[in-house]
């Protein structure tokens, strides 16, 4: 193996991963605001993981299960690594092109394959990270023990990519249908003691050697003082026979037998990539039929350009998305999984947080689509002399109709069988959807009349989040109100003409700053 | 046999835009003065002058990199210019930048479509944003789909379009409000023998009636073929312009010179002249 040529592979495959950050400062503050953006939750989050585990240190619960919930979640990391191997070895158009055509060996690709993946995972398991660093000041672990818990994680974390990427070639060298039903069999076999966790069984985590088990043993006893020398030994095995199953396989001569999948990247900001992306999209729901056409009939321009932007939303998969989001929110309430907690009085529906919580994600899925899909296409508009803001004003439309309809149809009735104000769950709705749709929007707009191409969508999204989330505040106060004062109908209508009211006027504030924004824009 | 027949086909189009002069055609219906263009520290036009008139097929030719697409984009309002003045049909666009586009249709070279309509929802689209009544979209979109032989494409999505075909239904979409100024960026790409036969049909029956055609290309051999006059720009300025004739006087080359000859010449001459400048 040839140490330069893996280095230089490297240096490729991450910048071509993280291309757009350099594409511009902007891209670096947005970064920036992201990463911080998690510190608020991973303090609040590391108190209370903190509160229970002193408490387990106190002897005020149970251990046991304490190793079954974390092998739990530590399984589902190695189930996801054999179920992601079940594609094969999937590599970029460019790799296929430039690096599999060079005098480059297999096993230096996934050497710099390897080195990738690791990076990958200090930068998106970041908030991770702190987190578990704050645990441990948190908790005044002495040094050696800190260090067993960062070495047992890293063996854990590196077995695993080890094991993804043998697993990947052994699908792609030898692959048919035995090999498939051994990985899923090993899938089921690795996450079926998770049933104990909510069920009586004799099969426990804590009782096993998986190596989730191994991992979740040596962590809490190292919490509990104690020195978990035979399950460590265990990790590094573990650890071993990955190393071991990867040097052979790594041997093999792959490169024929890649799939070639499009370049997956949060910081890709290339709209051909991302735009191929939606291209399986759009014939799949094209296929299904949906019933809305664009015909020579519309009354109104603005009439016939909402339903465009509806049409274009049902047919890059927008839709569906929504559609599904929204059924899954509402059969994971019904199932009663936060039933229990509903009808206490003193304190919001979990329905409503839900709504709250996943209602922000839809205009930034719906904005950065569009970004993707059609600000591309804007030369056709302004190269015609169409108002590019009765456009916008459609394309808000647009947005408007589908991210208050959907969830209403899916969650009115959820809301009336369950006997849940619905007046807050309309507040939060309308709210959020005028919102977010308008910031969204703006956002989206305003980075395109900078030419700042090189942004990737998945920052401008966050950005555009955040400030929707400080925006939504006084709404979020307005809702709460029955749950301060004593519920009433005269009550639930100030609070509907309130957040209306103010919802509007942030909207119109957000409408007047694209419409201002949009007639700059260069295309 | 080559050079008479060059000669022929200049000596043809020469009578032909003296008679058009001699029948008050020919007024110029696009003026670029001056213009100045710099993206990212980049300076794409450096005061491009040109002229093109009514009822002639003018082309844009210039190496990569020249200015060729941002003067076309500049032209119909996708990019700003940062300096200078444009007037279609004697209209500033800078004092009134919505107005004129109802006189042109354009053809991006980077074709970029909406993938996710139909054909016939596209061509509808084009012609709803220019305020088209309904009955002369449905007249003209059924005559270009059956002149482009795309009536089996009608109801497809434009993403399963070929290359040709989605060029052939942006040049439609170009023409479905009967625009007097076409604008075309390299309108030949991917475009089978038969498809180039019925554009520069559509090309000359336009400019007979009166109607001009600007084309920016690479095509050096159909640009000799086809237009009446071209510009060749070099760095963002026109370094030369005139017909075929004209040109191969200014470059003194050879009564026989082709076109890609006249053009290698005058860009190999101004790139001398310039690095001597030091510019």
């Amino acid at each position: 193996m040839r140490l330069g040529m893996i280095l230089s592979l490297y240096a490729l495959k991450v910048k071509v991963f993280f291309g757009a950050i350099r594409a511009s400062k902007a891209n670096i503050i947005l970064l920036a605001v992201y990463i911080f953006s998690f510190l608020p939750g991973t303090i609040g989050l590391s108190f209370t993981v903190t509160s229970a585990l002193s408490s387990l240190r106190q002897g005020g619960a149970d251990a046991e299960l304490f190793v079954d919930i974390l092998s739990a979640a530590a399984s589902v990391i190695v189930v996801a690594a054999i179920l992601f191997s079940l594609r094969g070895v999937t590599v970029f158009e460019y790799e296929q092109n430039i690096v599999f055509t060079s005098p480059l060996r297999p096993s230096e690709f996934l050497a710099a394959s390897l080195l990738v993946n690791l990076t990958y995972l200090l930068i998106f398991a970041f908030p991770l990270f702190m987190l578990c660093a704050l645990i441990v000041s948190l908790l005044s672990l002495p040094p050696p023990q800190a260090a067993v818990i960062l070495i047992s994680s890293i063996l854990f974390a590196l077995s695993a990519i080890l094991l993804k990427t043998s697993l990947s070639l052994v699908k792609a060298l030898y692959g048919g249908v035995w090999i498939n039903a051994l990985m899923l069999i090993s899938a089921f076999i690795l996450m079926f003691p998770a049933t104990s966790i909510f069920m009586p069984l004799p099969i426990k985590y804590s009782i096993l050697p998986y190596p989730s088990s191994l991992l979740a043993r040596t962590l809490i006893y190292v919490i509990l003082n104690g020195i978990p020398l035979i399950d460590l030994l265990g990790l590094v095995l573990f650890f071993l026979a990955s190393l071991a199953f990867f040097s052979i396989m790594s041997k093999r001569n792959f490169f024929p037998f890649t799939t070639q999948v499009p370049l997956v990247s949060p910081f890709d900001a290339s709209a051909r990539t991302q735009a191929f992306k939606m291209e399986s999209n759009i014939r799949f729901f094209y296929r299904m039929r949906i019933p809305i056409r664009l015909n020579l009939e519309s009354e109104s321009l603005l009439s016939f350009l909402v339903k465009k932007e509806v049409a274009r939303l049902a047919r890059e998969g927008s839709l569906f998305t929504i559609t599904l989001m929204y059924a899954v929110i509402s059969l994971i309430f019904i199932a009663g999984g936060f039933r229990q907690m509903d009808g206490a009085g003193s304190i919001p529906s979990p329905l409503l947080i839900l709504l709250g919580t996943y209602s922000i994600i839809i205009p930034v899925m719906l904005a950065s689509n569009w970004r993707i899909l059609e600000a591309k296409n804007l030369w056709l508009p302004i190269s015609s002399g169409a108002d590019l803001r009765l456009i916008a004003r459609a394309t808000f439309y647009g947005f408007v109709i589908v991210s208050i309809t959907i969830p209403l149809a899916i969650i009115l009735p959820v809301s009336i069988a369950l006997k849940i104000n619905i007046i807050q769950a309309l507040v939060i709705l309308i709210s959020t959807s005028l919102i977010g749709c308008s910031v969204n929007l703006y956002f989206a707009v305003k980075f395109l009349r900078g030419r700042r191409t090189g942004s990737p969508s998945f920052l401008i999204g966050w950005l555009s989040m955040l400030i929707t989330s400080l925006l939504l505040l006084p709404v979020y106060i307005l809702a709460m109100l029955p749950y301060i004062f004593s519920p009433s109908i005269a009550l639930d209508i100030a609070m509907l003409l309130g957040s209306s009211a103010y919802s509007a006027f942030i909207t119109k504030i957000f409408l007047n700053l694209i419409n201002s924004n949009i007639l700059f824009i260069e295309v | 046999m080559r050079i008479n027949k060059i000669c022929k086909i200049s000596i043809k189009k020469e009578r032909l835009i003296i008679k058009r002069v001699a029948e008050g055609l020919m007024a110029p219906v696009i003026e670029l003065i001056n213009l100045w263009k710099s993206y990212n520290g980049f300076q794409a036009l450096r005061g491009l002058n040109l002229e093109v008139n009514s009822g002639e097929i003018f082309g844009l030719l210039g190496p990569n990199g020249a200015g060729k697409t941002t003067t076309l984009k500049i032209i119909v309002g996708l990019l700003k210019m940062d300096k200078g003045v444009v007037r279609i049909k004697g209209i500033d666009i800078n004092e009134n930048p919505y107005e004129y586009k109802r006189f042109i249709g354009y053809v991006p070279e980077s074709l970029s479509l909406p993938e996710y309509l139909t054909l016939e929802e596209f061509l509808i689209y084009s012609g709803k944003i220019r305020g088209i009544p309904r009955d002369q979209i449905r007249e003209r979109m059924n005559y270009y789909i059956r002149l482009f032989e795309l009536e089996e494409k009608r109801r497809a999505l434009l993403l399963s379009l070929s290359r040709g075909m989605r060029q052939k239904a942006a040049l439609t979409s170009a023409l479905i409000h009967d625009p007097e100024i076409l604008i075309l960026d390299e309108p030949f790409i991917g475009i089978d023998p038969a498809g180039q036969r019925v554009i520069k049909d559509i090309f000359t029956e336009r400019v007979k009636m009166g109607g001009s055609v600007f084309i920016s290309t690479h095509l050096l051999d159909t640009a000799e073929r086809i237009c009446d006059r071209v510009a060749i720009i070099y760095r963002g300025q026109n370094i030369a312009s005139g017909n075929i004739e004209s040109l191969r006087r200014l470059s003194k080359s050879g009564e026989d010179a082709t076109l890609e000859e006249v053009f290698l010449k005058l860009t190999e001459e101004t790139r001398e002249h310039l690095s001597r400048e030091g510019s």
